[in-house]
Formats: C-alpha cells, structure tokens, sequence
C-alpha cells in the first residue's frame, strides 16, 4: 500500500512503479501494433482512434458536466466536412500548393468550428435541463445531417465529398501505418489535454455544475461560463475526431452522420464508464470493435452488440472503468 | 525435461516457418484454390436499408445450388457476406478484410451509392474483380480504372430516358412530370426525364422531390395535380413509391405512373393496393410468373432460404449479379486466374443465361447489358408492352 503524503502525488497521473509499468507496456504496445496489425485491423484501429477522441469529449460534456447531447454526430459532421474543405480549398490556393494542405491546421479548423457549435447549442443548455435538453441536441443532430443532404455545395450532395490524402512536406500518409502514428498520436495528445483539463479548476467547476448548479454558483463558479465552455470543448473534441476520420475513410456523405451514430457515442460513454477518460477509451474502443469486428454476424451484429451493452451494464453499472478499478484494487495485494 | 522442452519450441517454431514459407505458393492468386473459389460481398443486413440486403442472400441460395450440382470444374464457390448497416465506414472495413484477411478473388455487388464510393479506389488500386456494383453508371462511364469490373446493371439514367419518350411517343402524354427521391439515383432519373422531354421540344411540367426521411407523400402529389400532369415518372424506395402511387390515386383526371426498374418488386402491388394498378415498369431480366427459367431459379432460392419469397425480385436481382461471373468461371476452364478470368468475361458475346438475356462483355467494354423492356402491372402481374428497348452502351 502506497502513503499518499502530498497533495501533487495526489494529483499524479501515473502513481508508483506499476503505474509506470502499465503505461511503458501500453506504449509498447502502442508503437508496435503497426508491425502486428493487418491492413484492415489498422484502419480500424484508426477509426477506434478517431471515436476514442469523440468520446472523451462527449464524456467531458456528459460524465463530468452532467449535461446531455443526443446529436453529437453534428459537431463530428462539422468538423469533417470543414477540416475536409479547409483542406481543398488550401490545395487549390496556388501560393500554397506546395504544402499540399497542412492537414494538423485542418484537423484544429474541424474541431474549431465544431467549437463555435458547441457555444451555439450550449447556450440553450443553459436554460433547459435533462429531457429538454436532449430534444434540443437531437434537433440540432438531425438538423445538421438535413443541411448536409440538401446542401450539395458543402457535402457533395449525396455523391459524397472525396477527401484529399493527408501531408506532411512531401510524406503522403496514404497508407493505413501512416494514418495509425497520426491518428494515435492525436489520442495521445487530446488524452493528456483531457486529463489536465479534469484536474483542473476547470474540470472541477464541471464536476460542482454536474452535482449540484446551484451550490456550485453560491461557491463562485460562473454557471454560464463554464456549462458554455463544457459544450464547447466536447464539440471540438468531436469535431476534431470528426476531422480525423473523415482522413481515415477518406470519403464523407450525410449518412454517415445519422441519428444512430450520436447514440453510438452515448452509448461508448455509458458503457466504458462516466465520468472517467480511460472509460471513454474502453466503451470506445470494445463498442466500435463490435460494429466492425463482428460484421461476420450478419444480421445478428445488432443483437449481440445490444446484449453486450446490456451485459456490461447489468454486470458493471460504473461502466468498463468501474471493472478495471475493481481488477486493479484486487491486484494490489498480488500475489496473494 | 528442459531440452524436451526446447526440442519442442524448435518444432513449434519449424512449423511455423513451414506454414509461412508454404504461404506464397498457396496463395498464387487470391481467392482460387484447387477446390474453392472464394468470392464476397459487403450488404446492409441491418439498418435501414436492410431490405435491400436480400440481394446478398439470394446470392447466397443461388451459390448453395451450383455447389450442390458440384461447384465449376471441381471448384465449390465460398461466398462471404458482410454487413455494412448502410455505412461507408463499415463497407470500407468489410472490404478490406475481404480482401486482405479473407483474401477473396472477387467482390459481388454492393448496395448503396455512397458504400461504391467509398471502397471505389481501393478495389480500383488493388485490382479486385468487381461483379455489378448496384449503382448508378456515371462512375464507370469514361473511367479508365475498370479493367477488372464487370456491370450488368441498367442505367437510370438512359432507363429514365426510355420512360420518357414512350410517356410521350407511344402513350401521346403532353403533360409529363417527375416524382424523384433526393438522392444520386432520383437525381439521375430527372437527368434522363429532362434530357429526353428536351429532345422532343418539351419540359417536366413539375419536378418535385422528397426526402427518405419524408412519410407522407400527399401534397408533393397535389404539386403533380396543380401542374395538371397526365404523365408521372417515378424515382423512389418501395414505401414511398406505394405513398406516392396512392396519393396520386386520388388525383382526377389520374396521371398515369411510370416507374423505376427498382420498383419492379410484385411486392409493389401489395404496399400500393389497387393504386398500383396500371403502372408501367421496366425490367432488364423476365419477371417471375411469365418465364420459366426465372421461375425455376425462384423455386431454387425460395427452397433453400423461405423467406426469400416475399423479395423475389430483389433476390433474384442479386442472382443476376452474379450470373455472368459464374459463366466467366465455366468458361475460363480449371486453370483460373485473373487475367483468364477477364479474358473469359470478354469473350461472352449475346449470351442467355437463367435470368439475363444477351450479355455481352468485350475488351473495352465493360457495360453488359444494354435494353430493358416495359410492362404494365395489373393486380401485382406484370403484362408484357413492348419488345427490348436498347440504349447506348457508353463503358
């Protein structure tokens, strides 16, 4: 047993030896996953990559603010279809032809506009509260794949919208082991924001709007301010893994982005665990192997996806995280 | 104990080796092996489109007979389903696993526009033979990736067009409009509407769209009426060419309907009811109940899967995916490869087959079918109207 004596080893990310253990062999793993992985399974190791960072941010919104949204899939349409024209319109730019269009600016242009979405449906949210604030997300889902279908000029129409092959100078990422090292270190990165961004007053002031509004307001935590911020910061999350898998799939079309997609995520959240960022990566990552691993089960993929999820929470109501505390609590002691 | 136990590691790892360099010399063209052809499709199974998903299993039934009867020369023929729920995401994973970890030799139809597109550069890139993507033809036409493509789809387009002139030409219709789904398919059917009336000096009095989202289709046919249309063509899903059949119903005079092949299914009659009746449909292949090879492949189907009973048309559609191919198998010979496997294709000149009439493939020409013909529905059974209609062939 580890005496917790300060409050920064409190406040640690990885505490003790084993902590440390466990996040070299992930990042093992990690590095070496190219070299084990066939095509397919790297691409849908991207598309994992691209969900994990969606559903951290929906978990930031959810878990920790205590908000809701049912069309999250708005925020990850906005952001591919601008990081996707961001991209287009700079290669056909001539002065910048040579750059071949920084895809790093155009996956911050997705999740920035997908942002400035957030503001716009955050501030509804701060007049309206549960069931009512669902309507109001699932509206704007919906709404946003209506624009998208009836709106050819922004998403191609339903011929769909071709996405340009990610650059860097003269490194084309056009194969899935490129893709993978771009997608990941992104999760890596947006991960540790998320993580210091919990651990902050910020995250805090979350935290206090999720348990109780008005005993957070009477303690000093501008409700406005902050349930604004909380939207705006999962829908760039969203936006920028929207970004990225439009550059994983490399073609987008309004179906893509339909009502079922949101409550994919919901769900993600739900069953890895709220309110926990390694919970979003587990509900992301089981729950979109699921989709794309079992296609072999034909028409049964949503029956067993739907017992899965009915397993999990029966058996584990905290989610895959709650599980992971339990196995980790029961080690400690190891080997006895 | 411990040399036992390395002697065993030693063997393990032999072995591996063994299997890893006899790899290569397997696989010398993907997909063929002495015994099997391994072939696969990506479908939505599920989702909204599953319906459509009946095409991969008609495929399936079909396949499960011509193995029964032995397989093509003393190969039986693997056939891998997929399902995509209508998702280009997961239609591209499907197929990259086809390829890659199933390694099949070809990919057979694919439903939905927007899944084509997706995986269109990878089959292209990687040289996958590809049977009738059931799409629209605008990809095909002037591409020259096609190599290894094989259609034997009609063209909305061009099937717009005939629908057109013969509202026109042969029915004397003056006043003609359209009914189309907001989508790549309806738009293509306005094209070949507009395109056609502007030949013979005339206009679509109406155009009017609606979406799949869309439940009922009552005032989009008060738009038909105002314009006073004598002639309606359609481009829709089952369920909102039944609403639209019906809503148009109660418009006096009644316009007369012409719909897509799509619409073909005898399930039509029984969505629409009597508002069905009269409607004319093309078709590019006999319809079930007025031809006896078409019958006898439904009764193989329906025997071995019951429930394709009731989507008969589509799953005979995915029967006709596959058709040509398989004679590009038996006329390839034992020794199957790619490159035989195309010339065979090309060398298959007006040919009849269970379902499609005269099919030709060529060097170059990768379209295989050409015509379709109209009919008129009374009571859910199609009467025959004209002979083939043919239209340009164009890849």
């Amino acid at each position: 047993m580890q005496l917790i004596q300060k409050y920064e080893e409190e406040m640690a990310l990885v505490r003790g030896w084993a902590g440390w253990m466990g996040v070299a062999l992930l990042a093992a793993a990690l590095l070496a996953a190219p070299w084990f992985l066939r095509g397919y399974q790297l691409y849908i190791a991207n598309i994992i990559g691209s969900k994990i960072i969606v559903a951290i941010g929906l978990n930031l919104l959810v878990g920790y603010t205590g908000q809701i949204s049912l069309g999250h899939v708005g925020f990850v349409a906005i952001g591919a279809y601008a990081a996707t024209h961001f991209v287009t319109a700079f290669q056909k730019a001539a002065a910048f032809q040579w750059l071949g269009g920084p895809f790093w600016v155009a996956l911050l242009v997705g999740g920035a506009a997908a942002a400035v979405f957030g503001v716009l449906v955050g501030l509804p949210a701060l007049r309206l509260e549960g069931p009512y604030l669902s309507i109001v997300t699932l509206g704007f889902g919906l709404a946003v794949q209506q624009l998208l279908i009836n709106w050819p000029a922004v998403s191609g129409g339903r011929i769909g919208l071709f996405v340009p092959t990610a650059r860097i100078g003269p490194w084309l990422l056009n194969s899935h082991q490129s893709m993978y090292f771009l997608v990941w270190t992104c999760v890596v990165l947006l991960s540790l924001v998320a993580f210091n961004l919990t651990r902050s007053h910020v995250g805090r002031a979350f935290v206090a709007l999720r348990d109780s509004d008005i005993a957070a307001e009477v303690t000093g935590v501008n409700l406005r301010y902050y349930k604004t911020l909380a939207f705006a910061v999962s829908a760039f999350y969203a936006g920028f893994g929207g970004a990225l898998e439009a550059y994983v799939v490399r073609y987008l079309e309004p179906t893509m982005f339909n009502l079922y997609e949101s409550i994919y995520y919901l769900a993600m959240v739900v069953v890895g665990g709220l309110g926990t960022i390694p919970g979003s990566m587990f509900g992301a990552t089981l729950l979109t192997l699921l989709q794309f691993g079992l296609s072999q089960a034909q028409e049964y993929l949503p029956v067993v996806y739907g017992a899965v999820v009915i397993l999990v929470m029966t058996i584990e109501p905290l989610g895959l995280y709650g599980r992971w505390l339990k196995i980790k609590l029961w080690s400690k002691t190891w080997p006895l | 104990m411990r040399l036992l136990h390395r002697s065993r590691l030693a063997l393990g790892l032999a072995l591996v080796v063994a299997a890893l360099a006899a790899l290569p010399v397997m696989a010398q063209e993907r997909g063929i092996t002495p015994t099997e052809i391994i072939l696969g499709t990506t479908a939505p199974l599920s989702g909204p489109a599953a319906p459509w998903g009946a095409t991969a299993r008609g495929i399936e039934a079909y396949l499960q007979y011509i193995n029964e009867q032995g397989g093509i020369h003393g190969r039986t023929i693997r056939f891998e389903i997929r399902d995509d729920g209508y998702q280009p995401p997961r239609a591209v994973a499907n197929v990259l696993e086809l390829v890659e970890r199933v390694g099949v030799f070809g990919i057979v139809g694919m439903i939905g526009s927007a899944n084509a597109a997706a995986v269109r550069d990878y089959i292209f890139q990687n040289e996958v033979i590809w049977m009738t993507p059931a799409v629209e033809s605008d990809p095909w036409i002037g591409n020259p990736n096609i190599h290894y493509l094989f259609v034997t789809y009609p063209n909305y387009y061009q099937e717009a067009k005939i629908l057109a002139r013969y509202a026109v030409q042969e029915l004397g219709k003056q006043r003609v409009a359209i009914i189309y789904q907001n989508d790549q398919y309806g738009m293509n059917g306005l094209r070949g509407v507009r395109d056609a009336l502007a030949e013979l000096g005339m206009a679509p009095v109406a155009e009017v769209s609606y979406e799949l989202t869309d439940v009922d289709l009552s005032v989009h046919a008060l738009r038909i009426g105002q314009a006073r249309a004598d002639a309606v063509i359609l481009y829709a899903t089952p369920n909102h060419g039944a609403m639209a059949a019906a809503a148009l119903a109660q418009l006096n005079p009644r316009p007369q309907i012409l719909s897509s092949f799509t619409l073909a299914d005898p399930i039509m009659a029984r969505l629409a009811g009597a508002a069905w009746d009269g409607v004319i449909v093309p078709s590019y292949f006999p319809y079930p109940g007025t031809d006896e090879k078409v019958d006898r492949v439904l009764q193989i189907l329906v025997e071995r899967n019951p429930e394709l009973a009731a989507m008969a048309f589509n799953a005979l559609a995915g029967v006709t995916f596959i058709e040509p191919m398989l004679e590009g198998f038996r006329r390839a010979g034992p020794n199957l490869t790619k490159e035989s496997f195309v010339a065979a294709m090309e060398s298959i000149q007006n040919w009849d087959g269970e379902l499609l009439r005269g099919v030709t493939f060529g060097p170059g020409r990768r379209q295989g079918i050409n015509r379709i013909f109209l009919a008129r529905m009374e009571g859910g059974v199609p009467h025959q109207l004209t002979d083939w209609i043919e239209y340009p062939v164009e890849y």
